[in-house]
């Protein structure tokens, strides 16, 4: 339906919409409410999914972390077991003088100091004499303070020792200075005596950092080995600040490292393809979104633009039913006027003079009522094509002769030339609601121009009629609006010449049933109009021949 | 005596042995000849030890296990690493592919770059190098570390240990105590691995690379500016390829009624009457020694008393073998003043000063540490005045323009100079420790 239809057909949606605020909000409610809640739904699913596959990847990601941890942890307890076996050996040539237990420091990289308790707990070295003792032995003393005086829990440590070829060996810690302290201590099977080694701390630390790795297979993670007061031995992994960054877990080593431990961290980033699947979720959501929303933006505009449809529509059946009424009065008032002046006539041609209104008037009436329930019958798809045997020449001027008197009073000239030919198949009544609309519209709106001519021709079982005029005519682009149902060229009821707007209609109709169609073409000369209508009709003698 | 032989296993060297045996000419002084009768004495014992030039071609020369642990942390980016970087690739094009090579950078964590591999594809190694970018903190006790455990890959007697750190900033990953990293080098040291330290521009912790050099007998370069950087790494690759004996260990026995007092400057440690001196190297033609301080029992004109048994062992990378070489030292007593000032060793008692001098600027610094600057300016000040009339005395040009050093640091004790001066200074003591001073051109001349 376009702009130009009728009045109502001129108004854009939107014009109409701001003509109903109703409507308008109504509208926006429908279309407004819905979206918003799938906005929000759908947001929250997407979050919910994003976050669910981003706690799934955390775990992921910690027990990675855990497990690398573990291994390092065993690592470092490797290191811890072999230096335990090295020290054993080490330990295993009875240190029998001071300058034999002397020579294990200056060429054991790990060792500090070598110190021998007797049996019943006594230091039998380094000596008790201090002169006798070098500045690092009374240094040793000194730092080892503690171990001496609570010998209680460096010999508890002894039952926690792991026993190499008979000897029990095993390791003690205590804190000073820097931190923890290490002694590895051998008790002999054979005399009871200890012999015992300072782990020199550094070193310790240096040859511990040999099996830890370079990399964590986190993506920019860190693992740092620490001890309990948080000082940070060493870090591997990303060279990244951790002070931020929340830690994926710690692993406590093993004894007698005990208060050391392992810890790992990851930055935000790690988690990242959570975050990126959270962004293409919810670009993806955006998108559906985008497409969802103009698809119910232009559906509701669709079904707005059709219940307005229905509206313009009601509209013209209601204009429709004034033109009809108008069209039934004249007829009407006609056949009653002139039934009155018969009754009261005596002369017998006057009274067949007003007879003769009465029929014709009757006939326009037939007609009309004919358009009217064919145009009704083809709205509801009922109106068919009954095709009998026929003179198509013969239905064609019959019609003409119904319009012979109304002609004859507008002095109208009407010429004929039909050539259609034979006795046909076709449908006598389209035929003549054909024909009898062409002329009605010659006789209502083209009378000015006095001549009309109709003509027929046959080609093959095409037969096209052709009816002429010298009347105004048309401009192409009414001419191309004329065939749609309720279009009047002029659209007021009042005016001269009155018609209900669907004959032109009705001809479209029956001649596209009839297997053809209607043309206008300005008439003979460039003026006036020329309805060529075609239908299929094929002659009875030869019902196939080919087309 | 019994004890050394039994520990080394050595039994078949020790004969009456020549001085000079093998690469290494060992000598061994007393400060003293005569000491004066009846009193208690003190001097100076002096273990020299001067490489021998190396005989065969220089293309024979001993191969080394070169480990360059560099500082990539922040604050070296731009012109310092960029420099570094030139002088390390200029470093290792000297070496052959005998020699083994690894590079390890640290910053907050430690990579190794180049795992321990012998030189021989310098290219890939050069790739390496170019390819260090900086960022993040000082991880040098890891560092140092794994530049270790790269060397321990391919440890051999006859292949010279050396690792070279290169920082710029204070250690803040891992231990970072002097003392602590101090220990790691005396561990190192009894694994005959030597750790040379550079420091570049003013933000790193000299003490932390004292102690780190010292303890594990390396040196210590200050590279105030980066175009210093391919000076000093030539100079210490130089050091290295010119190594003709490496884990010398010396052992003084003193005699009977000889005490000894302390071991001046070197790291050591006397049990008793027995004194222990490990060094890690010994280069073509340049001296190293050791001083020892000793307190000597009072004793009658006339006498002749031991004074101590020198006993070297070292392993001669010349001649592919262990050597050892023996001295017995010897001290007189006499009534005559006169005859005690003839006989004094020169030289002992220069390089006795020196030491001492040495330890006076360590206290001097240090009481400038604690804030007391005009005791730290009065310490130099008589320590200048020390080392000038001992250096005159002894005729040791070395220690004269030490004492002219020393009146001019006691002069920059204060302003922004200072953190530059002291570590000018500190680079001076460990070069000082290594019997520098008795080298010529040997004073980093203050500004």
């Amino acid at each position: 339906m376009s702009k130009g239809d009728s009045r109502a057909g001129r108004l854009s949606p939107f014009h109409c919409a701001s003509l109903n605020p109703r409507l308008t909000i109504l509208f926006v409610f429908l279309v407004g409410g819905p979206l918003i809640a799938a906005i929000w739904f759908g947001l929250r699913i997407v979050d919910s999914q994003a976050r669910e596959e981003r706690q799934k990847q955390e775990q992921q990601i910690e027990s990675i972390a855990m497990s690398e941890m573990e291994n390092t942890r065993d690592l470092i307890s490797d290191q811890i077991a072999s230096l335990q076996k090295e020290f054993a050996t080490l330990t295993e040539t009875t240190l029998a003088d001071e300058t034999a237990a002397r020579e294990i420091p200056r060429n054991h990289r790990l060792v500090r100091q070598v110190f021998i308790l007797e049996n019943d707990g006594r230091l039998l070295f380094p000596p008790g004499d201090a002169s006798r003792r070098t500045a690092a032995e009374s240094e040793f003393l000194d730092r080892s303070g503690e171990v001496w005086r609570s010998q209680k829990r460096f010999y508890r440590s002894y039952d926690e020792g792991t026993r190499v070829s008979g000897d029990r060996t095993g390791w003690h810690s205590w804190y000073w200075s820097e931190g923890l302290q290490l002694l590895f201590w051998k008790l002999s099977a054979k005399n009871g005596r200890v012999i015992g080694l300072d782990v020199d701390r550094s070193a310790l630390l240096a040859t511990l950092l040999q099996p830890v790795p370079d990399n964590t297979t986190i993506p920019n993670g860190t693992v740092q080995l620490k001890n309990t007061g948080g000082t940070v031995f060493h870090q591997w992994g990303s060279n990244q600040d951790v002070a931020n960054q929340q830690p994926l877990g710690s692993v406590d080593l093993r004894h007698p490292l005990t208060s050391w431990k392992l810890i790992s961290y990851a930055p935000p980033s790690a988690f990242g393809a959570g975050e990126n699947l959270r962004q293409t979720a919810r670009l993806g959501f955006y998108t559906a979104l985008g497409i969802g929303g103009i698809m119910t933006v232009l559906a509701a505009l669709w079904f707005y633009r059709e219940s307005s449809k229905g509206i313009r529509e009601a509209e013209k059946k209601v204009s429709f039913v004034n033109h009809v009424s108008h069209e039934f009065r004249t007829p009407l008032t006609n056949i009653l006027l002139y039934t009155d002046l018969a009754q009261a006539e005596e002369n017998a041609d006057q009274l067949k003079r007003h007879l003769s209104v009465v029929e014709d008037e009757g006939k326009r009436l037939h007609r009309l009522v004919d358009n009217v329930l064919s145009f009704a019958r083809s709205e509801r798809g009922a109106l068919t094509v009954r095709k009998r045997s026929i003179n198509i020449d013969k239905a064609v001027e019959e019609e003409v002769d119904t319009f012979r008197q109304a002609f004859g009073e507008k002095e109208i000239v009407v010429e004929l030339n039909l050539q259609a030919g034979g006795t046909a198949f076709a449908d006598a009544e389209a035929i003549r609601e054909i024909t009898g609309n062409l002329l009605g519209n010659v006789e209502k709106y083209a009378a000015d121009g006095r001549w009309v001519r109709v003509s027929t021709r046959r080609s093959g079982a095409t037969v096209t009629i052709t009816v002429e005029d010298k009347g105004s005519g048309l401009t192409k682009k009414q001419s191309r609006r004329i065939f749609r149902p309720f279009y009047r060229v002029h659209d007021e009821v009042t005016e001269g010449a009155a018609g209900a707007g669907i004959g032109l209609s009705i001809v479209q109709r029956w001649a596209r049933l009839h297997g053809g169609n209607v043309h206008w073409r300005p008439g003979p000369d460039g003026q006036g109009s020329r309805f060529s209508v075609s239908i299929e009709a094929p002659l009875e003698s030869k019902p196939s021949e080919p087309k | 005596m019994k004890q050394i032989k039994h520990i080394l296993g050595l039994a078949g060297l020790i004969i009456a042995t020549p001085a000079f045996a093998g690469s290494v000419k060992v000598d061994a002084q007393s400060g003293h000849a005569t000491l004066l009768a009846g009193e208690k004495g003190t001097t100076f014992i002096k273990v020299g030890l001067t490489g021998k030039k190396w005989e065969r071609p220089q293309t024979d020369r001993a191969p080394v296990n070169v480990a360059l642990v560099l500082d990539k942390s922040g604050s070296m980016s731009g012109d310092k690493l960029r420099q570094a970087k030139a002088a390390a690739r200029q470093a290792i094009e000297r070496l052959t592919s005998n020699d083994i090579v690894s590079v390890i950078v640290y910053d907050t964590t430690v990579k190794v770059v180049v795992p321990a591999t012998k030189a021989s594809d310098k290219s890939a190694i050069l790739r390496q190098i170019d390819a260090i970018q900086t960022g993040g903190s000082t991880a040098l006790f890891g560092g140092v570390a794994k530049g270790a455990e790269e060397i321990r890959k391919f440890v051999d007697r006859e292949r010279v240990n050396r690792i070279i750190l290169l920082s710029d900033g204070l250690a803040n990953v891992g231990p970072k105590s002097p003392a602590a990293l101090g220990d790691l080098g005396k561990s190192l040291a009894k694994e005959d691995i030597s750790v040379s330290t550079i420091g570049l521009g003013d933000g790193y912790n000299e003490d932390l690379m004292y102690e780190l050099a010292n303890k594990s007998d390396g040196s210590h370069h200050f590279a105030e500016s980066p175009q210093e950087l391919a000076g000093i790494f030539d100079r210490e690759f130089g050091d290295v390829l010119s190594v003709v004996a490496q884990k010398i260990r010396i052992r003084i026995q003193c005699a009977e009624g000889v005490r000894p007092v302390r071991i001046l400057g070197r790291e050591g440690d006397i049990a008793g009457q027995e004194v222990f001196v490990p060094l890690t190297q010994i280069y073509s033609e340049d001296e190293q020694y050791v001083i020892l301080e000793v307190e000597i029992a009072p004793g009658l004109a006339g006498d002749r008393r031991g004074l101590a048994d020198v006993s070297v062992t070292y392993f001669d990378l010349e001649n592919q073998e262990e050597a050892l070489t023996k001295e017995a030292l010897t001290i007189a007593f006499t009534d005559s003043e006169a005859e005690i000032r003839e006989l004094v060793n020169a030289e002992v008692m220069a390089a006795g000063v020196s030491q001492i001098a040495t330890l006076n600027n360590r206290f001097a610094m240090k009481l400038r540490d604690q804030g007391k600057i005009d005791e730290a300016k009065v310490v130099l000040t008589d320590n200048s005045i020390f080392c000038v009339t001992a250096g005159n005395l002894w005729g040791d040009q070395g220690l004269i323009d030490y004492g002219e050093q020393n009146e001019a640091d006691a002069e920059n004790l204060e302003g922004a100079a200072w953190t530059i001066r002291r570590k000018a200074m500190v680079e001076q003591q460990i070069y000082n420790v290594k019997g520098g001073l008795q080298k010529t051109g040997t004073i980093r001349k203050s500004e």
